[in-house]
């Protein structure tokens, strides 16, 4: 590792800090982050009333947008979080989008969506019940994207230790896996270990979640610290519980 | 995979134990012997000794052999760190290898019922050496006794391949007869081991300040059995004069003239160049032994005969003696051809086998095909050689901008991109049982590349020297590097090039154009640049020069590019390793 490089920046703070001279970086960090929470921006669309298939395309044309245009010359570390950046700037996306809809077909057979609206498409692969606003939509599907890149992360981490199967057994105590049982003596029998072996690996593995999870958090922050982390945490688990 | 998979209540718990789950691993309280009776049927619990921050010590009475032992139990909370369960199980490994009369026997070592590793040791009625220095310093004879005895102990243990590194008063254990009991090898260096140094990965000191040698608080720099006699130096001086010797100290004349004698044996222990120290504990204990004889002028003449025979014969043998056992070196593993004909062959790393050749395109089309890989939709180019000559273009691995075969090195891929390429190539030979189910393939590290290249580990950036070990310009057979052939492109008509260099291959080359190094390897350090493993979320190295590369700068064998991970450029790819745990 290179020496003397005190401030690790995140892929967001690639971006929100970026100038022009180190646009090639903060395209690659932004491109990398747009991939993972390609999801809650389709809830956010899914629930202001576009089709999956509209949701489709609006995220995507968001994204392509977003990804092109490439102002990286503006720096912005009042950017703060990338959550909340991109549910703004998806928002005002959508509200162009429907102004253009309305002016281009008013009248015709094509929807005309809200923001606001009442309706919710039920067939949306989203837990459907409340809440009914996008933003708290929006909020609690980056909630979920967090949880599945967090688990990834775990994932990819133990794969380059050598412990790619490490997890399976565990998932349930780590509350990855709905059901299951968080039994450490039936699990000690069925891998053949002592309940003390399970012991010690869950709560090895629960470090190593955590680990996973602040990093993935981080990586959505302009300046990680340890308080800002756990901030957003709190937030993630408001958004569920909404 | 889709949200659903997740029940939100779930991932909300998750969360929350992740923001309490990080308490602090002090508040570990040993179990009382009552409360640890059941864990241990086969023993009477007698009484905690004591603990330390790297456990507990009970005295405990082993029912069916009736006889005393020590129980060592590390704190379930370091357990957890995988660290600490493994420094427990090299001091019982250690031990365990290690049957002398100055070396505290383990007779056991696993995991409690309740998840606490432990370790059933020998059990030395008395105190240690540190307990007793406390009494204040320690007369010459008394402390030449306990000192050759150390040396004994570590002779053998040096000879059995096992270096303590960590000698200090505390870890020297006297029983009521006054004998020796070297204990707690946690950190000791076990033959095969790599050679670590005083600092772990995450930083902190392995082994006590006071007492370890220089070279074990230098990164990557090689620790063997002259550490150990570094700290019995360190302590032999600590017990005759009651202070430890830092910085420019005062000789032992000084300050004991009593010790007179053994001011040339600390002298020469505290060497901080480990090649000026004594070779080896023989060595060391052979001038103990002379410096004690010259101590007892007044033995009856025959005894002083006859011991002045006896230690004059084993400093004789010393003398002639070869260097201090070490370990044999491994028969060398045979290479490795993988699942895509790539050969892996050994590299200076145990356990890690470079591939021969950089990854080709047809390898990583075999995973783009079978693995979902985001394609990306621009990589970066330059041609005009500055800083701000990079742009995106609308172009990708498979066409790079330039001509390439199946057989030329894979450019425009990420660094995520090619750890998934490992991570792919692992399941796939997994399943087709072509390696072990903890064998994995992954980038290699830093260290491991500076090896691999014949450089030092910690080499710098810029180390000032090259991969071909000669001055700049390269040679012809040195690599794929730019030169004049470059500037025929229209492109890079303006490019600054090698002056005066003409190589076969405007762009990059077939891989194995070029003759491999000592290792075998071809085209390290050009043709492209190589993507490292990186522990960073965002970011990760690469080393090596690459078929654009013309400036000394940027062929110095040292030099680091560190971008994001998610960066794809025209002139970097990548080079596995495999990694077989269970190689020799």
């Amino acid at each position: 590792m290179s020496s003397g490089q005190r401030f690790q920046p995140t892929r967001w703070s690639l971006v929100s800090r970026a100038t022009q001279a180190d646009a090639p970086a903060a395209r690659a960090a932004l491109d990398e982050l747009c991939r993972l929470y390609w999801q809650p921006l389709h809830a956010f669309a899914c629930r202001a009333g576009f089709s999956p298939a509209d949701a489709d395309d609006a995220t995507q044309s968001f994204l392509a947008e977003f990804l092109r245009r490439e102002r990286f010359g503006i720096a912005d570390p009042q950017r703060g979080k990338l959550r909340t950046f991109l549910c703004t700037a998806f928002s005002n996306h959508l509200r162009d989008l429907n102004r253009r809809v309305a002016t281009s077909a008013r009248g015709g057979a094509v929807p005309h969506v809200s923001l606001d609206a009442e309706q919710h498409d039920r067939n949306s692969p989203l837990d459907p019940a409340d809440p009914q606003d996008p933003a708290r939509e929006f909020d609690r599907a980056w909630a979920l994207a967090t949880m599945n890149a967090a688990v990834a992360r775990l994932e990819s981490a133990l794969a380059e230790r050598g412990k790619a199967g490490t997890l399976a057994p565990y998932r349930s105590f780590l509350g990855i896996d709905a059901g299951g049982s968080e039994d450490y003596a039936a699990t000690a029998r069925t891998l053949g270990v002592s309940e003390g072996a399970v012991r010690v690996n869950v709560c090895r593995l629960r470090k190593d979640f955590r680990a996973a999870l602040f990093a993935v958090i981080a990586d959505t922050l302009d300046d990680p610290t340890e308080e800002a982390i756990r901030a957003e945490v709190r937030a993630l688990i408001e958004a569920l519980g909404a | 995979m889709p949200d659903s998979d997740y029940r939100v209540a779930q991932v909300r718990s998750a969360f929350a134990a992740a923001l309490t789950g990080d308490g602090p691993a002090g508040a570990w309280v040993p179990p009382s012997p009552e409360a640890l009776a059941p864990l241990f049927p086969a023993y009477e619990i007698e009484a905690l000794l004591g603990r330390g921050g790297m456990g507990a010590v009970y005295r405990a009475r082993q029912k069916s052999l009736d006889r005393l032992v020590a129980i060592k139990l590390l704190p379930f909370e370091l357990g957890v760190h995988e660290d600490f369960a493994e420094r427990f199980r090299r001091e019982a490994t250690a031990l365990a290898r290690l049957s002398h009369p100055h070396i505290v026997a383990v007779h056991d070592f696993g995991q409690a019922d309740d998840g606490h590793y432990f370790m059933v040791m020998e059990y030395v009625a008395g105190s240690d050496l540190a307990a007793r220095l406390h009494a204040g310093p320690v007369p010459p004879d008394e402390a030449l006794a306990v000192v050759r005895q150390v040396c004994e102990a570590l002779e053998f243990a040096h000879g059995q391949g096992v270096v303590h590194r960590d000698i200090k008063p505390g870890n020297i254990l006297l029983d009521t007869q006054g004998r020796v009991k070297v204990t707690d090898f946690g950190i000791a260096q076990l033959a095969g081991d790599e050679p670590r140094t005083a600092l772990t990965v995450t930083g902190a000191l392995l082994g006590t300040p006071e007492y370890v040698a220089p070279e074990q608080m230098r990164p990557a720099a090689a620790v063997d059995h002259r550490a150990d006699i570094f700290s019995v130096g360190v302590m032999l001086y600590e017990l005759l004069t009651g202070q430890l010797p830092r910085g420019v100290f005062r000789p032992l004349a000084q300050l004991v003239p009593a010790a007179r004698a053994l001011d040339r044996v600390v002298t020469r222990a505290l060497q901080s160049e480990p090649g000026r120290r004594y070779a080896g504990m023989r060595e060391m204990s052979a001038e103990l032994a002379v410096c004690d004889r010259r101590r007892r002028p007044r033995l009856p003449w025959l005894a002083a005969v006859l011991i002045a025979a006896a230690l004059g014969g084993v400093a004789v043998f010393v003398w002639r003696a070869p260097a201090p056992p070490r370990p044999a070196l491994p028969p060398a593993p045979e290479p490795f051809v993988n699942s895509l004909g790539l050969r892996l062959v050994p590299a200076g790393t145990p356990g890690v086998f470079f591939a021969a050749q950089q990854t080709r395109v047809q390898d990583f089309e075999a995973f783009a095909k079978t693995a979902q890989v985001w394609p990306g939709d621009s990589i970066y180019v330059n041609y005009d050689g500055t800083p701000e000559g990079w742009q995106t273009a609308p172009l990708s691995w498979g066409d790079p901008g330039f001509p390439q075969t199946a057989m030329h090195p894979v450019v425009g891929v990420s660094q995520l991109d090619a750890t998934a390429f490992c991570e792919w190539l692992t399941e796939h030979e997994r399943k087709s049982r072509r390696i072990g189910a903890a064998d994995f393939y992954r980038l290699p590290t830093d260290a491991e590349w500076s090896i691999a290249a014949g450089l030092a580990i910690d080499v710098h950036d810029p180390a000032g020297i090259f991969i071909w070990r000669g001055p700049f310009p390269p040679p012809p057979e040195a690599g794929n590097f730019a030169g004049e052939e470059l500037r025929e492109d229209e492109r890079f008509a303006r490019y600054p090039v090698i002056a005066g260099r003409r190589d076969a291959h405007r762009f990059t080359a077939p891989v194995g154009a070029y003759p491999p190094n000592a290792h075998g390897l071809h085209d390290l350090g050009a043709n492209v640049s190589e993507w490292l493993h990186s522990d960073d979320p965002g970011r990760a190295q690469m080393r090596g020069a690459n078929w654009w590369d013309s400036a000394a700068s940027s062929l110095d064998a040292g030099k680091r590019r560190t971008h994001p991970r998610s960066m794809r450029a025209f002139t970097s790819g990548f080079r596995i390793v495999l990694v077989r745990p269970s190689a020799p």
